[in-house]
């Protein structure tokens, strides 16, 4: 029995050993297996706190990139450059601040989740600390008061995150500079309690409680109802556990990590009982375990066994998170193969679109879409800043026909309708607003830009044409010009024929008649007609640049003078004629028989202007050109002029008639009244004359017409009339006269001989060769340049081949460049223009046959 | 006896003579006129942003509006600062000191004149005002690079009107005539400015400035403000040359109804919010200038 209990005793005492033996080895694996079990939480728990850290810290990141990107926008700039400029709130200035308060709006609205604004405040202040705009989210009461004078900071030049008292509120501040002076500071006010409620909670799986730190003051804890009471927490990054009182009241075992949030002068600390954090995880009940089941040896099996579940319930529980971990490992580095590979597509696309870009700023053409819901710009490509001078965001967004020329905005609209059915339109001209406020002129092509199927916008390209269009009118303008000079070189030579008759002999009955003789009187009126008539045929062909007028000097008073009998006549009576003209000569060099023209033709103008009578004005006077008067009217050359005015009370014309009043053969009046050339030749003389007209007029208030000539000095007509009143002195060599015209050769026979020449005459440029031979004591030869047979040049070649000396006078009828073809230029020969007068003939015989070889 | 007799029947011819003579005279097109026509003939400049000469514009919703109240069909005829009034009424005007001066008979070609009119005492010689629809008041502008500083408000309109008028001597300054920009409204020739009359149309003014053609120019607000949106850094406002001024929609001396219709209108639209949000969507600064007009009934 004994043997039997002993070998019970052995067996039991071995069953025990071998039982204790067996616990042990059991409870020192599952104390190693749990203290594993725990590091691992803490290091899940650890991390979790830094991967909200880290969303903090992104999120006070890209609010302080929105508070620079305002900074950095133009209406910010607008504002201070009109403030600059010294503009008042009350005229004008105020005008700045709706556009900031709708940028700012704006971004704040761009965070909004739902009604919740986060930034629920956006201020700007001036240097002063005064506010200018004070966006608030709509709803909200806004932050609490603070004196914003203090958050003026100069430093932060960079967005920085303050910590405002209580912890309700977040302020991001940032320094504005304009022109490298403080100008203002942008401040933008962020909740808290939404970085818990969308930033932290939204995240946080566990029921663990975070706050805000700021070095060793808690701000809030907003996570979750109650509080916590619990000591500093120094260090960061590491868990800490210690004994504190959890939010329900109870002493508790706790367990807390600190990160810092980049960005931003907070540490972020997430609190929570071991209990949540680790389970019902126990090494060290373990070791007491133990001790107490080396006693109880019997119960040990019963105990091993529940320890053993729960060592298998706990491994599962490990299993599984090591299982999870993995997935969200492999997940993980999914995400990540996937943003390498939206990376890559986006770089792919983004090099595409700067290709892209680069075409199409490259091209030297506008290009251009146009929105078609509402006719706004869409895009622009670099061609439009160069052509234009704008900048391209300025037009971004900005109504297509605000950029047109309003009398081609219902063209522009018109094609804008045709595009939005879908019907392309191409070659049609708009006049483009530039910059400096010009007008240039593109050829535009548009197509339609179909989404779906239908019309999402108009797109196109712009040609500038402006040169072109130019170089066009100034074509048709030459075209012009020279179909005048054809038709006027055409009668001039006749005609100059004719009037060289009729004036030499006038002149001869004069220096017969006595100086009171009663025919007198007419003789001279046919002379003034003759000598006027010669000269109209000379303006037309200076108004068409065929002819060379003679200058001299003259004074502009006398001009006036001697032409109002003849303006009052040609006016009527039902136009008063009134003049307005200075005590001293007004002196210019000119023609006078032009000059007397352009006075003529701009009161003909005039008449016709005041069909029902009224009153022309002429006056004189002297004027100093000078820069301010080149910035009003937008022409001259700087020094003094003489100036012309003819002015009317009549019907004054609009702005499109004035823009073509001296264009050749346009004309206001019925077919058959005006030939249209009367101010295009006004136009012509005074462009020959060196000077400038100007018109201002405006309909039923009557017309000003004011030319502007150099001036010279009074000196230049008395020393100009001292040379004319020297008598041209005869001679008695022998001139040769070759002329196919016998009444003008007639006449210049008679006056050279008058004069003491010996004279032999030709009628063609061969006889004068000929009689050349037969006479070589010829001094002079007096050759037409147009004849039969041989014309002037040729026959003076012929002589001069044998007589090297001999000297030449050519005269003519004929334009300028007619001559030029027939190889006589004035600069290089002496020339007479036909109607010829005896005085100026006996001067330029006397002179060249004086000359000096 | 005989000449009694002679007395009624002439008496009765008469009457019945007066009664066959068109009502309110040969222009007379009261409400009821229009009622039966079944068409509103709206006169219309294209000017700032109430008749933009696109199809829209503040006072083109505006009348467009009324004339869906009246049950009648919305015409727009567009016209010019010189003829909108004899459009109107048939005569032709223009102002002169003191008063108007009638030009010529012209033919009637509609029946509310709305672009933004400033209510002007001689325009009110020949027509008829609505309740104001605009608050405006006249500035000066020079470009940016002017060597003139805006004045420093003093809290009083008429001293701020005589210190700008004191910068004007001897400054070219572009005016419009027959405008509420007309320099004679405000004696802008006895400052010593030299005052040039701009022959385009009023919205030219800023970018003939900005071109050079004079020093100075003056702008009234609705315009002012477009300009300062469209060349942001470019002009400055130097200060008032007037007082406040109400812009109306004009109507025919003998169409006191129609302007009465409208005046109801317009009262119920600020009542119910319509009209700030029109006003908002064209001019959307203005009301910070003048919150109380706008939304005061």
């Amino acid at each position: 029995m004994r043997n039997r209990a002993a070998i019970l005793s052995i067996a039991t005492a071995f069953v025990a050993l071998l039982l204790l033996a067996f616990v042990s080895v059991l409870l020192v694996t599952n104390y190693e297996s749990q203290a594993n079990l725990k590091a691992t939480l803490l290091q899940r728990f650890q991390a979790e706190n830094e991967r909200l850290a880290g969303g903090l810290s992104a999120f006070f990141s890209s609010r302080g990139e929105d508070l620079v990107t305002l900074a950095s926008s133009r209406v910010l700039e607008v504002f201070f450059e009109n403030q600059a400029l010294g503009m008042s709130m009350e005229y004008g200035l105020r005008q700045s601040l709706p556009p900031i308060h709708q940028k700012f709006l704006a971004s704040m609205d761009r965070i909004r989740v739902g009604n919740d604004w986060p930034c629920d405040r956006m201020v700007l202040i001036d240097a002063s600390g005064a506010i200018l705009v004070d966006v608030r989210a709509p709803g909200g009461d806004g932050p609490r008061h603070m004196d914003l004078k203090d958050l003026r900071e100069p430093r932060y030049r960079n967005t920085v995150v303050l910590a405002e008292d209580g912890g309700d509120e977040v302020v991001l501040s940032l320094a504005y500079y304009f022109k490298d002076r403080y100008a203002g500071q942008i401040l933008a006010w962020v909740r808290t309690q939404f970085l818990f409620d969308y930033v932290l909670i939204h995240e946080l799986k566990s029921s663990a409680a975070v706050y805000f730190m700021t070095g060793k003051d808690i701000i809030t804890d907003r996570s979750r109802h109650g509080t916590v009471t619990m000591p500093p927490i120094e260090p960061t990054d590491t868990p800490v556990e210690f004994n504190g009182v959890w939010r329900d009241g109870k002493n508790v075992r706790l367990v807390a990590v600190k990160n810092l949030v980049m960005h931003s002068p907070f540490a972020l600390v997430t609190v929570a009982p071991s209990r949540d954090v680790f389970g019902p995880l126990n090494p060290r009940g373990l070791l007491i375990g133990m001790a107490v089941l080396a006693v109880v040896i019997i119960g040990a099996a019963a105990f091993v066994v529940r320890q053993n579940v729960r060592s298998m319930v706990l491994e599962a529980r490990l299993q599984d998170s090591l299982r999870h971990e993995e997935e969200v490992t492999a997940k993980s580095l999914q995400m990540e193969e996937e943003i390498a590979d939206r990376r890559e597509a986006e770089d792919a696309l983004r090099e595409s679109e700067e290709r892209y870009r680069m075409l199409i700023d490259t091209s030297p053409d506008i290009i251009y879409t146009v929105d078609a819901g509402n006719d706004r710009i869409q895009s622009l490509n670099l061609a439009f800043e160069k052509l234009t001078g704008w900048q391209r965001d300025a037009w971004i967004g900005r109504p297509f026909p605000e950029l047109i020329h309003p009398d081609d905005r219902d063209l522009a609209a018109g094609t804008i309708a045709e595009v939005r059915r879908g019907e392309p339109r191409s070659r049609y001209e708009l006049r483009i607003l530039t910059r400096s406020g010009e007008y240039r002129t593109a050829e535009f092509t548009s197509n339609a830009l179909f989404e779906d199927g239908k019309v999402v916008a108009a797109f196109g390209i712009a040609r500038d044409v402006t040169e072109r269009k130019r170089l066009e009118e100034q074509l048709r303008h030459a075209v012009k010009m020279e179909a005048v000079g054809q038709l006027a070189g055409g009668i001039a030579h006749d005609f100059n024929n004719m009037l060289s008759v009729i004036i030499g002999y006038c002149n001869f009955l004069l220096d017969d008649m006595r100086t009171d003789d009663p025919l007198r009187q007419y003789v001279e009126l046919v002379m003034a007609s003759a000598e006027r008539a010669a000269h109209l045929t000379q303006n037309l062909l200076t108004f068409s640049r065929k002819q060379i007028v003679s200058m001299q000097p003259m004074d502009l008073v006398t001009v006036v003078r001697k032409v109002e009998p003849l303006v009052s006549r040609l006016v009527g009576e039902s136009v008063r004629v009134g003049l307005d003209l200075p005590a001293r000569p007004v002196t210019v060099l000119g023609d006078s028989t032009q000059l007397e023209q352009v006075l003529m033709n701009l009161s003909a103008n005039a008449r016709d202007a005041m069909p029902s009578g009224g009153l022309l004005k002429i006056g004189a006077g002297a004027v100093e050109i000078d820069e301010a008067f080149r910035l009003m009217r937008g022409f001259g050359r700087s020094g003094p002029y003489a100036v012309l005015t003819v002015a009317d009370t009549g019907a004054g014309m609009d702005d499109s008639i004035r823009e073509r009043i001296f264009e050749p053969f346009f004309t206001t009046k019925r077919i058959g009244k005006g030939t249209g050339l009367g101010l295009s030749i006004v136009f012509g003389i005074v462009k020959q004359h060196h000077g400038y007209i100007d018109v201002t007029s405006h309909p039923g208030k009557g017309t000003v017409f004011t030319v502007y000539l150099p001036l010279l000095p009074e000196s230049a007509i008395r020393e100009d009339e001292a040379r004319q009143k020297e008598r041209p002195r005869g001679g008695t060599e022998t001139i040769l006269i070759a002329e196919d015209n016998g009444d003008v050769r007639t006449m210049l026979v008679k006056v050279l001989q008058g004069a003491g020449y010996g004279v032999l005459e030709a009628v063609d440029g061969e006889d004068a060769v000929a009689k050349f031979q037969m006479e070589p004591a010829v001094r002079l030869l007096l050759f037409d340049v147009i004849m039969p047979n041989r014309n002037g040049k040729e026959a003076y070649d012929s002589i001069r081949a044998r007589r090297p000396d001999v000297r030449v006078i050519f005269i003519s009828g004929y334009t300028a460049d007619i001559l030029d073809k027939s190889g006589i230029s004035e600069k290089e020969f002496d020339f007479l223009q036909k109607p010829v007068h005896a005085p100026a003939l006996l001067a330029k015989v006397r002179e060249v046959l004086d000359r000096k070889a | 006896m005989v000449s009694r007799r002679k007395a009624v029947l002439v008496g009765i011819i008469f009457s019945i003579a007066l009664l066959a003579l068109p009502r309110g005279g040969a222009w007379s097109q009261d409400l009821d006129d229009i009622k039966a026509r079944g068409v509103l003939r709206h006169l219309g400049v294209p000017y700032a942003n109430f008749v933009t000469g696109g199809g829209d514009g503040m006072d083109v919703e505006l009348v467009q509006l009324f004339a869906q109240r009246l049950g009648v069909r919305y015409e727009y005829v567009r016209t010019n600062w010189d003829d909108c009034i004899g459009d109107l009424t048939g005569k032709k005007v223009r102002s002169k000191a003191g008063g108007i001066e009638v030009v010529a008979d012209v033919p009637v070609r509609g029946d509310m004149i709305a672009n933004g009119m400033t209510v002007l005492p001689w325009r009110e010689q020949i027509i008829d005002f609505s309740a104001p629809v605009f608050r405006s008041q006249v500035w000066l502008v020079a470009r940016a690079d002017s060597p003139l500083r805006p004045i420093k408000p003093s809290g009083n309109i008429d001293k701020d009107v005589a210190a700008v008028r004191l910068l004007l001597r001897d400054r070219s300054l572009l005016c419009k005539a027959n405008t509420c920009l007309d320099p004679t409204l405000y004696g802008l020739d006895e400052t010593g400015a030299r005052t040039l009359l701009y022959p385009g149309p009023l919205n030219e003014l800023a970018p003939a400035l900005l071109n050079g053609k004079a020093e100075l120019t003056i702008l009234d607000v609705p315009d002012a403000l477009v300009a300062l949106q469209k060349w942001p850094g470019r002009i400055k406002v130097i200060g008032p040359v007037s007082g406040m001024q109400d812009m109306a929609a004009a109507f025919r001396k003998d169409s006191p109804k129609l302007r009465a219709a409208f005046n109801a209108f317009l009262a119920e639209l600020k009542k119910n919010g319509t009209f700030p949000a029109i006003v908002r969507k064209y001019y959307p600064y203005i009301l910070d200038y003048y919150p109380r007009f706008f939304q005061e009934p």
